[in-house]
């Protein structure tokens, strides 16, 4: 009876949330003025808004560029935050605490203030215009916090077993290959959803580091629909469907990862 | 001798652990260096583009003349007015959430999760049209619902008071699958073994909860308050400007709307600056507080 | 009962690890001050290191590949037609267009001028911002390019050619321009039952208002909820500040120029410019619910669209969707008239808003070169037309073109043009500090209407608020 009682809250709550997805998807297949008319009127179904994405907008080329930004800084972050996340919360640093401080202050800064000094730094190394100097943007603000994530989750592991595993007389090396990774297995789940997430759905840097419509991310290609004079809102609506996809298909993927507690004793 | 061996055995995993933070370490100093450098640097000068290129160095005018700009005071109370109702609501249901999710077996908490997951992933642009699709007083869903069953409409964003509950709504709806995932990421990598012995010594669920779930998951409630409330001073600007744009009038005027205004709109690079300091200042607050939690509970 | 979580923090090591470690010399605050410093050090070296600016080539390059910066929206990208044509009829130049959100092409363009990388090669670069960009280095006079340029411009209108030229230099050519003004419903000004009744209740005959006592009678005369309202004030800062307020609103006060840059003054709370906000504040009552959040996108112009205003004031742009019978219930019964001013002799101001080609001064030789010739291209008179009859919202700035009955049927803009040159509307061309300033009290206008609103304030303490404001923006400028 709980476990129904549980079943049916979470199911609500999706519903909540899911809603304005639904809706949104309901507005990608009415015609143009229909969206602009009273929300519940009837209305014909069309698909001319998905076709206009891919013909007028080029959506599959930014599929390609968000997808390779995407994976390539999902590559650097989750090696390097999670060995950082393991390292600052296990070893006796000194000074971690200033470490972790100034981790936090990178979290801090504005992004319309980051952005001057960060597009001056890409374009030193000459890295405008690449998917490089889109990667190096997002990494500023993606690598903070998945450290972040990542010592405070390592933080709340159990020390018993790797104490137990070296004084079973396993190397450090091999103490974090085989038991601490796994352990981390939920943490870094969830930092790479979020890395993922976070990069697929990023705009502010990728529209300032790069220009061109052959290296459009995805988000730019949709801001572009709201200009001046007019607002696509069909195709963005459209949009917003077809961007939602990858997240599904990577969480459901992952949540293998996300099952209840480790099983000790080995 | 053992004292000597044990020092030593101390410094290589010092060692050790600065070997492994290191790559990030070197990472962040190369992105972030000058970033954080300018900011402080700039706010000392007053440097309009619009007029010259050449910064004019001020001293603390910057500082002065934004204390003495009421404006300043309205936009903070707003944006602290946000900061807390948002990251009160994400927690406490995203607490619940997790809770619920995690004891969902097989591939159905992959698919509930996923859809929970969908609004946070989403661009900023589309958040704040699907804000208009949802709010606004012509064309947004709610009102017509409302009005076709009930008969009512809600001043959801013409109203001084209910437009910033309303970007608090849509900031929630978006940011909750934050909370949800860590949450659940903590609660799941609590060792079985210890709920198993929970469950053997007769602990109710709600015992379970404050006895396991929660010490376990201190540092991780701790970290993600403290990211959300800074990003509220920092970053949520998207769902503002699209929605309301500040308004009605100055209703929904907050931190970054200001300094995004400053900084891309009119190029007071000065100004903006010291509006970045301050929120800097602020932030650094926020992180003063999650120390002493941390030092405090671990 | 006890907590389950053990919080030791000792770690002990054994002999196998030792033997595996390789750092015995260093120590640790050094290995930090390392890789600190190495990361410092590999930035600052990136710094200092900037490429040099590649040597001008002696001849023409084979290929010359023109990077075109523009902001999102209809005007700019008409422009994107007229580059695959030439890159069709020139196949060794070609285009790489930017085309970025409004703020980040803003972004962008301060990038260049401070920066002076050269990145883009031709701008497309609104009128008002001109002579600033010329200012500051960041284009070159087309007249070193174009010899004869002049004769070029000869069918140019006097009011778009004084924004690009300076000390006899001419630094754009101009492709579009649009500007404010009234929209009415010709078949509620013009039906006698509606006359009749408007003059036996004000005393005097129906017209699209040109004052602002009109503006309010007419307004208030033909809101009839829920299907008719007589106006629609924008709610949204941005739309409210660039339609109604500060753009035509004050100047139509004939308080331009409002900001005395040099003693830090705005006179906005004398007398005319509380009657005008005391003008916008009443006319909210006879705008549609929901006007607080309204802008001319979401809002208005679909209102008027609808049917369901009688007048709206917005620039020229959406003309041509109220004569589509596909997207508009009122085709065929919208007129134009002028901005309603503080009096009956006006000013009737709105701003001059459009677009012009503009050449980097920053960019390679050759690449200037190229744009030149383009631009030469672009100026014939059969180029203008094919481009007028491409763009919905391209009205050129060649008045030939614009006489020429295909693009005239297509264009449809008589109206407008008339407005132009018998009623009296004229423009107004903001200075460059004007402009900065200008955004940095937007929402500050808005808020002062809502105080109004609200009751919180009156129109004379909103003003006078908002004048503070205004003023305290003026004295921290440079």
């Amino acid at each position: 009876m709980k476990g129904l009682l549980n079943y049916l809250i979470l199911v609500i709550l999706v519903i909540f949330m899911m809603s304005p997805i639904v809706w949104m998807f309901v507005l990608s297949m009415k015609p143009e003025t229909a969206i602009l008319g009273p929300p519940l009127d009837p209305f014909e179904p069309t698909s001319a808004h998905y076709i206009n994405l891919f013909g007028q907008f080029g959506f599959g080329r930014a599929i390609q560029n968000s997808l390779i930004v995407a994976l390539v800084v999902l590559a650097i972050t989750i090696p390097v935050a999670s060995l950082a996340g393991y390292g600052l919360s296990r070893f006796p640093i000194p000074g971690v605490q200033w470490i972790l401080v100034f981790i936090l202050f990178c979290k801090i800064i504005v992004p319309a203030i980051l952005l001057l000094p960060l597009y001056e730094i890409v374009k030193t190394l000459g890295l405008l215009n690449t998917i490089a100097g889109i990667v190096l943007g997002h990494l500023s603000w993606q690598l903070p916090f998945a450290i972040l994530i990542m010592e405070s989750f390592c933080k709340g592991m159990p020390k018993e077993i790797e104490e137990a595993a070296w004084l079973d007389g396993f190397s450090r090396f091999e103490t974090f290959w085989k038991i601490v990774f796994p352990l981390m297995a939920p943490g870094i789940a969830v930092v790479g959803l979020f890395t993922f997430g976070g990069s697929w759905g990023e705009f502010l840097f990728a529209v300032s580091f790069a220009y061109g419509s052959s290296l459009r991310t995805g988000p730019v290609q949709i801001s572009l629909m709201t200009t001046t004079y007019k607002v696509y809102w069909g195709e963005l609506a459209a949009s917003g469907i077809l961007w939602s996809i990858p997240i599904i298909i990577i969480a459901v993927l992952f949540h293998r990862h996300m099952t209840r507690g480790i099983r000790l004793g080995f | 001798m053992h004292k000597a061996r044990a020092r030593s055995a101390g410094r290589r995993l010092e060692k050790t652990g600065i070997l492994l933070a290191a790559p990030a370490l070197a990472l962040l100093v190369l992105l972030f260096a000058y970033p954080i450098f300018f900011n402080f640097y700039m706010s000392f000068f007053r440097l309009n583009l619009y007029v010259s290129t050449e910064k004019t160095f001020i001293g603390f005018d910057n500082y002065v003349s934004i204390l003495q700009d009421s404006l300043f005071y309205g936009a903070l109370m707003n944006t602290t007015f946000f900061a807390l109702a948002s990251v009160a609501l994400e927690f406490i249901i995203g607490l619940v959430l997790a809770l619920l999710l995690s004891k969902i077996k097989g591939i159905w908490m992959g698919i509930l999760g996923a859809a929970l997951m969908i609004p946070m992933f989403l661009s900023e642009i589309i958040e704040g049209v699907v804000g208009q699709l949802l709010f606004s007083p012509r064309i947004g869903l709610i009102n017509a619902f409302t009005k076709s069953l009930f008969g009512v409409e809600f001043p959801w964003i013409t109203s001084k008071t209910l437009a910033m509950w309303t970007i608090v709504i849509v900031d929630t709806w978006k940011m909750l699958p934050f909370f949800i995932l860590i949450f659940l990421a903590a609660i799941v990598s609590i060792p079985k073994d210890m709920e198993e012995a929970m469950n053997l010594d007769g602990a109710s669920t709600l015992q379970q909860v404050r006895y396991l779930i929660i010490p376990y998951m201190l540092p991780v409630f701790a970290i993600a308050t403290v990211m959300r409330a800074i990003d509220a001073f920092t970053k949520v600007f998207g769902v503002v400007y699209v929605i309301t744009f500040g308004g009605p009038g100055l209703a929904t005027d907050v931190v970054p709307l200001r300094i995004f205004n400053l900084a891309l709109r009119a190029f007071h690079w000065g100004s903006a600056a010291t509006w970045g300091v301050f929120a800097f200042l602020i932030s650094t607050i926020l992180v003063a507080m999650y120390i002493f939690v941390k030092r405090r509970w671990t | 009962m006890k907590s389950y979580i053990n919080h030791s923090n000792i770690f002990i090591s054994r002999g196998r690890d030792m033997k595996k470690s390789t750092m015995g010399m260093i120590s640790t605050p050094i290995l930090i001050v390392l890789i600190v410093g190495v990361a410092v050090v590999a930035f600052v070296s990136a710094w200092y290191l900037k490429p040099a600016p590649p040597p001008p080539a002696p001849e023409r390059p084979k290929e010359i590949v023109l990077t075109y910066l523009c902001e999102a929206g209809p005007e700019p990208e008409v422009m994107l037609k007229a580059f695959d044509k030439y890159s069709d009829l020139h196949p060794d130049v070609r285009f790489d267009p930017d085309v970025t959100p409004r703020d980040i092409a803003r972004m962008k363009v301060m990038s260049e001028i401070t920066e002076k990388r050269g990145t883009y090669d031709i701008y497309f670069t609104w009128l008002q911002d001109t002579l600033w960009m010329a200012d500051a280095g960041a284009i070159d006079p087309l007249d070193k390019y174009i010899q004869n340029i002049s004769s070029y411009l000869e069918k140019y209108p006097d009011f778009l050619l004084t924004s690009i030229q300076k000390d006899g230099h001419t630094y754009s050519l101009p492709v579009y321009w649009n500007s404010l003004c009234m929209f009415y419903r010709t078949d509620l000004f013009e039906d006698s039952a509606e006359k009749a009744a408007f003059k036996a209740k004000y005393g005097y005959d129906l017209r699209p208002p040109e004052t602002w006592q009109e503006w309010i009678d007419t307004a208030e005369f033909f809101t009839r909820p829920p299907d008719l309202y007589g106006y629609c004030i924008n709610g949204k800062a941005w739309a409210f500040y660039w339609d109604e307020y500060g753009v035509s609103g004050l100047q139509s006060a004939g308080l331009s120029p409002f900001a005395d840059f040099e003693n830090n003054r705005v006179n906005i709370n004398g007398t005319a410019g509380v009657e005008l906000l005391e003008t916008l504040a009443e006319l909210t009552k006879y705008s549609p619910p929901g006007w607080e959040a309204g802008d001319w996108f979401t809002f208005g112009d679909q209102l008027f669209a609808e049917g369901k205003l009688a007048m709206w004031h917005n620039w020229y742009y959406p003309w041509p969707t109220f004569q589509n019978p596909e997207k508009s219930n009122v085709v065929g019964k919208v007129g134009v008239s002028v901005t309603p001013s503080v009096s009956e002799e006006g000013p009737h101001m709105g701003q001059l808003s459009g677009g012009g080609i503009t050449i980097s001064a920053i960019s390679s030789e050759w690449d200037r070169q190229a744009a030149a010739e383009f631009i030469i291209w672009l100026l014939k008179p059969e180029n203008q037309k094919e481009l007028a009859l491409t763009g919905e919202l391209f009205i050129p700035a060649n008045l030939d073109i614009l006489e020429d009955p295909d693009v005239n049927a297509f264009l449809k803009p008589q109206p407008f043009i008339e407005l132009v040159q018998t009623r009296g509307q004229t423009f107004f061309r903001p200075s460059v500090e004007l402009n900065e300033v200008q955004n940095l009290w937007v929402s500050e206008s808005a808020e002062a209407l809502m105080k109004i609103v609200r009751g919180e304030m009156t129109a004379k303490e909103a003003a006078d608020w908002l004048a503070t404001h205004m003023e305290k923006v003026l004295r921290e400028r440079a």
